[in-house]
């Protein structure tokens, strides 16, 4: 007897998720903001609803993820060497970022020899946030005690519900070490149950991606549109040179992450290039993350998905290279705009506190992120609540390209420490 | 005993005599002065003193005439009266407005008057037509050297900061009470006071915000190295000057003048009258 025939799909709509068609929907989206304000800030809730789309679906990622791939790791043997590989590796980055965007930052000099008419923009900038509002507060550090508190969730659910990305990290990371220890079937099933759970989710996220193009279009479209073009131009420099150095870093990491999964250029971005095109459209690392796993573990890169399923998801919480980028060259924009000369000491505190900052401000939202520069400004005696104004006023055209660094250093760190893992087991084979 | 009763009275009496005799042209010297809003009608002009150099944006001088809201404000009253306006605008100090009221030469006083405990014994205020925040003009590298925890107006308050003031009662008792650990300093006005701020010679400025103002609206820039820190629990009234007799005239132009009063914000000032 023979089998009926499979039904032939009259359309396909793959074509949503091309490059090409992704491309345009960007540029169109970019002229609809620059040109048509008025049309780009009516379809702001087209962006707005893929982006809650994109967010339904990131907690349940994150913790099925993590429980999974902590689990499998704390059933194991080697976990303590995981997680030393882990840290030491983070750290390193880390400081070669901060490093990178120091050094950069000095030789730009992107707040020396400003033109008068740029001095009186950044003024009337900061006069008026000053003026309304009593002006921004800039963010205060959080004390060791205070950081750990906030990672404590005293209610999961609740946790959840408000999206305290670092309680539910630390609550996932908690459950996934338990499962591991417990072992045996009970572990078994439930890691099987988390696992699933995270493949049904990917097939969501896969869903979500045929609206890409419509949700990058509007929000690209409304970020443009709201941005004010003032600032923009008195910061130009700045600007410039903040996307120059996450262009470099984002070269920098496609160069290791060849090799770290001897790849060529062209697969690894071919690979990665849906979560990068998220991460630029949204300016969310959190939303680009599925993308960044789906990337890394598909069948372009194959790197292993325990560590992947790990770090990635750890990394887009604690790891905000993005942040370091903005601290360290906001300090140095600071320093030159007031005329205050940095020392070898003086650049190696902000080097220091950039790290610190970030990983103290894991789990904060993006604004709150952006004030917490004080923790580098202040103790160089450099004016924080300007800073942070004026940051704040550039930030929707930064956003895009420092989350796509953040996202895409993310991967090449997790790509690393995969890679030396395998080559790990290769060799002790 | 009569003679006793005669001598110890009449001394007195006579005193109380003079007194009486004197009171009444005390009296006469006052109620000289007393005059009506009908007086004012058949004068036929309302006379008003203003100080002679422009005070932005309630008086200044353009194309040959005097404008702005102080100006406005003393053609509305003389419309309503039914008069010209007679703007005087020849008098250099406060005190010299307050002898001109006395001295009968002018009805009312402008040029953005803050009441004051001294002159308060001489003249009336009448209501404030507009009321302004104090603000607290911070020089950001200076407040920074002394590595405040935060930039918050509470985190300054608990500094010993060198605060600038006019020399006026009202500015140095508020700024007194407002930053206790503050050193304070007086300066003769508006001017010298911002002169001193752009000269890093003081950690902050305290002043009200058409004063803070002044700092930023011909150099924009300057809004880079000063920071404003609005302080709106700390008020204060704009008001005019009458004569101390004159209490049906000070009646008349405070029914006139409440509507205005608090529907004006400083932006809108500088918006509708600079």
């Amino acid at each position: 007897m023979k089998s009926a025939p499979e039904a032939v799909q009259a359309y396909s709509l793959d074509w949503l998720k091309s490059p090409v068609v992704i491309l345009i929907a960007m540029i169109v989206g970019i002229l609809a903001g620059l040109f048509f304000p008025a049309f780009s800030h009516m379809i702001a809730p087209v962006g707005a609803i893929y982006l809650k789309l994109l967010q339904m679906t990131i907690i349940p990622i994150l913790m099925t993820a993590l429980i999974t791939s902590v689990g499998r790791l704390f059933s194991s043997e080697s976990a303590r060497h995981y997680i030393v590989k882990i840290i030491v590796s983070s750290l390193i980055f880390l400081f070669t970022i901060s490093l990178l965007a120091l050094l950069v930052s000095l030789l730009v000099g992107p707040g020396e020899d400003l033109s008068k008419e740029a001095q009186i923009l950044l003024g009337k900038t900061l006069n008026a946030a000053d003026q309304s509002d009593g002006g921004t507060q800039p963010g205060t550090s959080r004390g060791f005690f205070d950081f750990l508190q906030s990672m404590i969730p005293s209610n999961v659910f609740q946790a959840m519900g408000e999206g305290s990305n670092l309680s539910i990290l630390f609550f996932s990371l908690v459950l996934g070490v338990a499962t591991g220890k417990i072992g045996g079937s009970t572990a078994h099933h439930i890691l099987n149950f988390t696992d699933a759970l995270f493949k049904v989710l990917f097939k969501i996220i896969s869903w979500i991606m045929y609206l890409l193009p419509f949700g990058l279009f509007s929000l690209l479209a409304s970020e443009l549109a709201s941005t004010g073009a003032e600032t923009l131009v008195a910061m130009a420099k700045f600007v410039a040179m903040i996307w120059g150095i996450s262009l470099l870093i984002i070269l920098l990491d496609t160069v290791v992450l060849c090799m770290a999964t001897r790849r060529t250029p062209l697969v690894v971005l071919s690979a990665m290039k849906e979560s990068m095109l998220i991460a630029f459209g949204t300016s969310s690392t959190f939303a680009s993350m599925p993308a960044a796993i789906d990337g890394l573990t598909g069948d372009k890169l194959k790197m292993s998905p325990d560590i992947i399923n790990l770090v990635i998801p750890l990394g887009a919480v604690i790891n905000r290279f993005s942040m370091i980028i903005i601290y360290t060259s906001a300090t140095v924009f600071a320093a030159q705009l007031y005329g205050i000369s940095l020392s070898v000491p003086d650049l190696a505190l902000t080097l220091v506190l950039s790290v610190l900052a970030a990983t103290a401000g894991a789990g904060a939202p993006g604004i709150v992120s952006i004030a917490m520069v004080s923790i580098v400004l202040i103790p160089l005696g450099l004016p924080a609540q300007a800073i942070t104004i004026l940051l704040l006023a550039i930030n929707p055209i930064i956003d895009p390209i420092v989350t796509l660094a953040n996202i895409y250093t993310n991967v090449t760190l997790s790509a690393v420490i995969a890679a030396s893992e395998k080559s790990s087991h290769t060799a002790a084979a | 005993m009569r003679n006793i009763i005669k001598n110890n009275f009449l001394l007195p009496l006579l005193a109380l005599s003079c007194l009486l005799l004197l009171e009444p042209t005390a009296h006469a010297e006052q109620t000289e002065n007393y005059q009506t809003v009908q007086d004012i009608r058949l004068r036929g002009q309302l006379r008003v003193a203003a100080m002679a150099e422009p005070i932005y944006p309630f008086t200044m001088q353009k194309d040959g005439a005097w404008r702005g809201y102080d100006v406005d404000l003393a053609n509305r009253i003389a419309t309503a009266i039914g008069v010209p306006l007679n703007w005087d605008a020849t008098y250099h100090s406060n005190a010299e407005l307050i002898a001109a009221l006395k001295q009968n030469k002018a009805d009312i006083a402008f040029s953005r008057i803050k009441r004051d405990l001294k002159s308060a014994r001489q003249i009336h205020y009448t209501k404030p037509y507009i009321t302004l925040n104090y603000v607290l003009l911070t020089n950001r590298m200076r407040i920074m050297a002394q590595r405040p925890g935060d930039e918050s107006i509470q985190a300054l308050s608990n500094l010993p900061l060198q605060i600038g003031t006019l020399d006026h009662s009202v500015y140095l008792n508020m700024a007194k009470q407002r930053f206790p650990a503050g050193r304070i300093s007086v300066f003769a006005d508006i001017a010298s006071l911002h002169a001193v701020l752009k000269a890093g010679r003081i950690d902050a400025a305290f002043c009200d915000e058409v004063e803070a103002k002044y700092l930023f609206i011909e150099h924009a820039e300057l809004g880079i190295r000063f920071g404003y820190i609005a302080l709106p629990e700390l008020k204060s009234g704009i008001v005019a000057m009458v004569d101390w007799p004159q209490q049906h005239w000070l009646a008349w132009l405070n029914l006139l003048l409440e509507p205005s009063s608090g529907n004006t914000t400083v932006n809108q000032l500088f918006l509708n009258h600079y």
